[in-house]
C-alpha cells in the first residue's frame, strides 16, 4: 500500500491556555486538493504552519509519504506555501522571487532561467519577470506566489487563505484557476480557508475544524448533504434545524420518526437514541403548487407552512415561513409561477424527500 | 479652518522668519565669506582648500576617523539588533534599556574618564602590571590617539544605530522570512538573502548618521589633544574668524559632507519606506527563545559590551568621588567634596544655571514650534506646507560646529556690541542654536504623534460643535501629550549637553554652559579634573533620568527620535 501523502497523528498544540490543536489525526491522499475549513481561531492555520515547520507541535507525529518529518526544520520540508499576504520579497524582481527556492537548491543558472520562464507562462505572467512585486496587481501577485511554489515541482503545496486579499470578482477567477492548476499536476494541495464556498466548490475532500478539532471529514457533497453534527450542518450552508424526541433508539440509515408535521421518513447519519436534530436544507423544501411531488407520492414528507416574508434575490426567492411554531427557510427558483404562488401570508403545502430529511445527533462532540 | 487662517499664517511667517534669521542667514554668511576676501569675490580659498598640508591631513584624519567609527559601530550594532529583534531570552527588556546607557554622556566627558583610566599611570596599566601581564606602564593612546577617539565615539554611538536597525528589522513582515525558510533557505541564508537586504536601507541610513556625527564631532578630539582633524582645525580658526577666509572654506567643506551624508541617508530611508509598506503584517513574529547556553552566551557578550561601554562613565564617577587615583586600580581615598564643589563654586553654579535656563528656553520654543509645524503640515492644506517641513528639517544636515561658526561670524560682525553679539552676550544665540539644532526632533515627535491620532477624533469633535482652536486644545494636544513631552525631554537633555555651540559661542566665564565649564575645568590646576568629573556625574544623572522618562513615555517608539529622514 502506498503511504499517504500527508499523515497527521494525534497532533496537539497549545498557546498558553488556548488549545489550537486538540489531538488531531488526518490522512491526505497523494494528489488530493484537500481543504481545511473552519471559522477563524479554529486551528486550521496552525495545522498548516506545523506542516510547513513554521510552528512546532507540542505532541503528535507528522508523516510526509511515510517519513516522520516532525523534527525537520522548515527549509528541509519541501512543502512550499502560498502565504495569505503573498510574502513576495520587495527587494527582488518577480523572476528573482520565483527563482528563490531554485537558487537554494543549487540548480544551474540556465535551468533556473528556463524553469522560471515556464512558471511565468504557467500562471500567464509571461514578460513580467523584470517587474517588482509592488508594480503588479493583487491578482498578479497571487499568481507569482503560486509560480514561486510550483516552480519547485513539489510533492505538496500549502495554501493559507490565498484568496482572502482579493476582491469578489478576482477571487472567483483565481478560485477557478487554482482548481485548473491543480488538475494539471499531480501535486497534493492543502488549502486553508474560512470560506465554505471555496471549499465546497474546489475540494476533493475537506476537514471541517472548530476549536482545534476536526468535526467533519469527507467529500464536499457528503458533508453538505449528510453533515455528521449540527456544527457542520450550519457552517457549510443554510440549514433548517429543529429538535425531535423519541423513545428508544434509531439505527443509522432510513428510519421513520414522528415529527410535529406527522410521521416522516428520514435518513439518520448515525445511530441515535432519544433525541435528534432534524435538518432540511432550504433548497430541499419544495412547494407543491409549483413542483409536483415525485411518485409514489406517499414516500415524500409533507407539511403546511405559512409564508411570513419573501425576498427576491436575483435567480432565487428566499422565503421565511412558519409551520407548527417552527421557523423554516426555503429557497426556490425565481420563476413567474413561483412568485405568483408564493405570496406573503399564504399557507401552502410543501414537501421534502426522505433522503433530504436528515437526522443528526443534537450536539456537536 | 477659516477662523484659524490668520493665526496660522502669522505662525508660518514667524517660523520662517526665525529659521531664516537663525539658520539660513548664518549659513549664507559662511558661504559668502568662503568666497570672499578683502579684494572681493574669489573662489581661491575653496579651490585651494587642500593645498594646505595641514588641512589635507586633517581631512584625511577626519574621514578615516568617521569611517572607522562607522565600521566599528556597525560591527557592534548589527549582531546586537539581530539578537534583540529575533530572539527572546531572560532579561531581554532591561538589557535593551541598558543598551541606551552609553548615550547619557557626551563622549568628550567620558573621554576624560577614559584618558585617566588608560593613562600611563592609570588603573588599566596598574591592573595589567599587578596581574603580571605587563612589566611597565603602558601608554595606550599616546601613540595612537585616533584609536581612543574611534573607540569612545563608537561606544557612544552604537545605541543610535542599534535603535535604527532594530526598527528596520522589526518592520520586516515575518512572513517574508518564513517564505524563504519554507522555500528551502537555511536560517543563515534567510538572513543574507532576505533580512539583510530588506534592512539595508535602514542600516545604511543609520550608518550615514553615525558617519556625519563622528566626522563633525569636536569635543572628543579636543580632549584627546588631537589637533589634526577638521572640527578642531575650525575651532582653532575661531580666534581669527574675521580675517581668515580659509576657516570659512573649511566650514563649507564640512557642511557639504554633512549635507551629502544626510541626503544619502534620507534617500535610503525613503526607499525603505516603499519597501516597508508593501506587505501587511500578517502574523505576529514568533521570536526564537535562546537555549540556556545561548542565553548565557548572549548575557556574557552583552555584559562585556556594556561594561566596556560604561567603563568611561564609571571612571568619571570614580574621579568625582576620589582624592588620589594614581598607580592604583581603584582610587585610594574617597570624598564627596567635589560633588558638593560642583554645585558650589561660582563657575560651576553659573554653568548649571546657564545650561538649565538656556535649555529650558530652547525646549519651550521647540515644543511650540514643533507642534505648530507638524500640525500645519498634517492638518491644513496650506500652500507650501511641505516646504515648511523641509525647512524645519535642514538642521539635521547642519553640524552644530557649522551653526556656531556661522553665528560667530554673522552676528559678531553685523550686530557688534549688541545682545546678538556672542562676544558681548551669547545667551540669545546659545538658546537659538540649541533650539534650531533640536527642532527637527521635536517636529518629528509631534509628526509621529499626529499621524497616530485618527482624524475622526477631531472630526467628531467638530461635528459636536468644537471650533478648530477648541479641537486643538481639547482633543489634539491631550492626545499628543506623551509624544510632545518625550520630545521635549530629549530636546532638553541634549541641549544641556550640546558641545560645539557651547564651546565656540560662550567666551566669557560667566556665560559658560555646562559642557564648556567641564572642558575648562578639565585642564584646571588643583583638583580641576575631579570637579569636572563631578559636574559630568551630575550631567549623567540628569540625562540618564531624562532618557528613562522619555523611554517610559514612548516605549519602543523611542527609536523614531533618532532616525534620519
Amino acid at each position: 500500500m502506498t503511504p499517504h501523502a500527508i499523515s497527521v497523528q494525534n497532533l496537539s498544540r497549545r498557546f498558553g491556555t488556548v488549545v489550537a490543536l486538540d489531538n488531531v489525526s488526518l490522512d491526505i491522499q497523494a494528489g488530493e486538493l484537500f481543504f481545511l475549513l473552519g471559522p477563524s481561531g479554529c486551528g486550521k492555520t496552525t495545522l498548516l504552519r506545523i506542516l510547513a515547520g513554521l510552528e512546532k507541535a507540542d505532541s503528535g507525529r507528522i508523516l510526509f509519504e511515510g517519513h516522520d518529518i516532525a523534527n525537520r526544520p522548515p527549509h528541509e520540508r519541501g512543502a512550499p506555501m502560498v502565504f495569505q499576504n503573498y510574502a513576495l520579497w520587495p527587494h527582488l524582481t518577480v523572476a528573482e522571487n520565483i527563482a528563490f527556492g531554485l537558487v537554494e537548491r543549487r540548480i544551474s543558472r540556465s535551468e533556473i532561467t528556463r524553469r522560471v520562464q515556464e512558471a511565468l507562462a504557467l500562471v500567464e505572467l509571461k514578460g513580467l519577470g523584470d517587474r517588482r512585486p509592488g508594480q503588479l496587481s493583487g491578482g498578479q501577485q497571487q499568481r507569482v506566489v503560486l509560480a514561486r511554489a510550483l516552480v519547485l515541482n513539489p510533492r505538496i503545496v500549502l495554501l493559507d487563505e490565498p484568496l482572502s486579499n482579493l476582491d469578489a470578482k478576482l477571487r472567483h477567477e483565481m478560485r477557478e484557476e487554482i482548481g485548473a492548476l491543480h488538475a494539471r499536476t499531480d501535486i497534493t494541495f492543502v488549502y486553508v480557508t474560512h470560506d465554505q464556498t471555496e471549499a465546497l466548490s474546489l475540494a476533493d475532500r475537506m476537514a471541517v475544524m472548530s476549536n482545534g478539532r476536526i468535526l467533519g471529514l469527507g467529500t464536499p457533497a457528503d458533508l453538505y448533504h449528510r453533515p455528521p453534527n449540527p456544527f457542520c450542518a450550519s457552517f457549510l450552508g443554510e440549514a433548517n434545524l429543529f429538535p425531535l424526541r423519541f423513545d428508544g433508539s434509531l439505527p443509522s440509515g432510513p428510519v421513520v420518526i414522528s415529527t410535529p408535521f406527522g410521521s416522516w421518513y428520514a435518513t439518520a447519519v448515525a445511530p441515535l437514541s432519544r433525541t435528534a436534530l432534524c435538518m432540511i436544507r432550504p433548497e430541499h423544501l419544495r412547494p407543491e403548487e409549483v413542483e409536483s411531488p415525485p411518485q409514489p407520492a406517499g414516500r415524500a414528507n409533507r407539511l403546511e407552512a405559512r409564508i411570513v416574508h419573501s425576498r427576491m434575490m436575483g435567480s432565487l426567492l428566499f422565503l421565511q415561513m412558519e409551520a407548527a411554531e417552527i421557523r423554516l427557510h426555503a429557497v426556490v427558483l425565481n420563476r413567474p409561477e413561483a412568485v405568483r404562488a408564493l405570496q406573503t401570508g399564504r399557507t401552502l403545502p410543501w414537501f421534502v424527500s426522505p433522503d433530504e430529511t436528515i437526522l443528526l445527533p443534537d450536539h456537536t462532540p | 479652518m477659516n477662523r484659524l487662517r490668520l493665526p496660522v499664517q502669522l505662525l508660518v511667517l514667524a517660523t520662517v522668519a526665525y529659521l531664516g534669521f537663525f539658520l539660513i542667514w548664518p549659513l549664507a554668511h559662511v558661504f559668502e565669506n568662503a568666497f570672499r576676501d578683502p579684494r572681493g569675490f574669489t573662489p581661491f580659498y575653496i579651490v585651494n582648500l587642500f593645498r594646505n598640508p595641514a588641512v589635507r591631513e586633517a581631512a584625511r584624519n577626519s574621514f578615516l576617523l568617521a569611517l572607522l567609527v562607522t565600521l566599528l559601530t556597525t560591527a557592534i550594532a548589527l549582531p546586537l539588533a539581530w539578537l534583540f529583534s529575533r530572539h527572546t531570552f531572560p532579561g531581554k527588556t532591561p538589557l535593551s534599556a541598558a543598551l541606551l546607557l552609553p548615550m547619557i554622556l557626551p563622549p568628550f566627558v567620558s573621554a576624560v574618564g577614559m584618558k585617566i583610566l588608560f593613562a600611563r599611570a592609570g588603573a588599566i596599566s596598574t591592573l595589567l602590571m599587578r596581574l603580571g601581564l605587563a612589566n611597565q606602564p603602558v601608554d595606550w593612546f599616546g601613540a595612537q590617539p585616533l584609536l581612543g577617539i574611534v573607540v569612545l565615539e563608537s561606544l557612544h554611538l552604537f545605541p543610535i544605530l542599534f535603535l535604527n536597525l532594530s526598527a528596520a528589522l522589526a518592520n520586516i513582515d515575518p512572513s517574508l522570512e518564513e517564505a524563504a525558510l519554507n522555500l528551502g533557505a537555511t536560517p543563515g541564508r534567510v538572513f543574507r538573502r532576505v533580512t539583510l537586504p530588506l534592512a539595508a536601507p535602514g542600516l545604511f541610513a543609520g550608518m550615514t548618521l553615525v558617519f556625519v556625527w563622528s566626522f563633525t564631532e569636536l569635543g572628543t578630539p579636543l580632549v584627546f589633544g588631537v589637533r589634526r582633524v577638521l572640527p578642531v582645525l575650525i575651532y582653532d580658526g575661531v580666534a581669527e574668524i574675521g580675517s581668515n577666509p580659509a576657516a570659512y572654506a573649511q566650514v563649507v567643506f564640512v557642511l557639504l559632507v554633512a549635507a551629502l551624508g544626510f541626503w544619502i541617508g534620507k534617500y535610503a530611508t525613503n526607499r525603505h519606506r516603499q519597501v516597508a509598506t508593501l506587505g501587511r503584517l500578517s502574523v505576529s513574529r514568533t521570536e526564537v527563545s535562546l537555549s540556556p547556553l545561548g542565553s548565557i552566551l548572549a548575557w556574557l557578550a552583552l555584559a562585556t559590551l556594556l561594561f566596556v561601554a560604561v567603563l568611561p562613565h564609571l571612571s568619571i564617577l570614580f574621579l568625582a568621588v576620589s582624592r588620589r587615583w594614581f598607580l592604583t586600580v581603584l582610587p585610594e581615598s574617597w570624598t564627596l567634596a567635589f560633588i558638593r564643589q560642583a554645585l558650589d563654586s561660582d563657575l560651576t553654579r553659573a554653568a548649571l544655571v546657564n545650561s538649565l535656563g538656556l535649555s529650558l528656553a530652547a525646549t519651550f520654543l521647540d515644543a511650540a514650534l514643533g507642534f505648530s509645524i507638524a500640525w500645519i503640515c498634517l492638518r491644513t492644506r496650506l500652500w507650501g506646507r511641505d516646504a515648511l517641513d523641509a525647512l524645519a528639517m535642514i538642521p539635521l544636515a547642519v553640524p552644530g560646529l557649522v551653526v556656531a561658526f556661522g553665528y560667530l561670524g554673522a552676528f559678531g560682525s553685523v550686530f557688534r556690541g549688541s545682545l546678538l553679539d556672542p562676544r558681548h552676550n551669547p545667551y540669545i544665540l546659545l538658546a537659538a542654536g540649541y533650539s534650531i539644532r533640536r527642532l527637527p526632533y521635536m517636529v518629528r515627535a509631534a509628526h509621529a504623534g499626529l499621524e497616530q491620532v485618527s482624524l475622526t477624533y477631531e472630526e467628531a469633535a467638530a461635528n459636536l460643535g468644537a471650533s478648530p482652536w477648541r479641537i486643538v486644545q481639547r482633543i489634539t494636544l491631550p492626545l499628543l501629550s506623551a509624544n510632545l513631552l518625550a520630545g521635549a525631554i530629549l530636546c532638553f537633555a541634549f541641549s544641556m549637553l550640546e558641545v560645539s555651540d557651547s564651546l565656540i559661542l560662550a567666551q566669557a566665564e560667566r556665560f559658560y554652559p555646562l559642557t564648556k565649564a567641564i572642558y575648562t575645568l578639565m585642564d584646571a590646576l588643583e583638583n580641576g579634573v575631579n570637579v569636572a568629573a563631578a559636574l559630568g556625574a551630575w550631567a549623567m544623572l540628569l540625562l540618564g533620568a531624562a532618557l528613562l522618562w522619555a523611554t517610559a513615555l514612548l516605549g519602543r517608539r523611542i527609536g523614531q527620535m533618532f532616525r534620519t529622514g
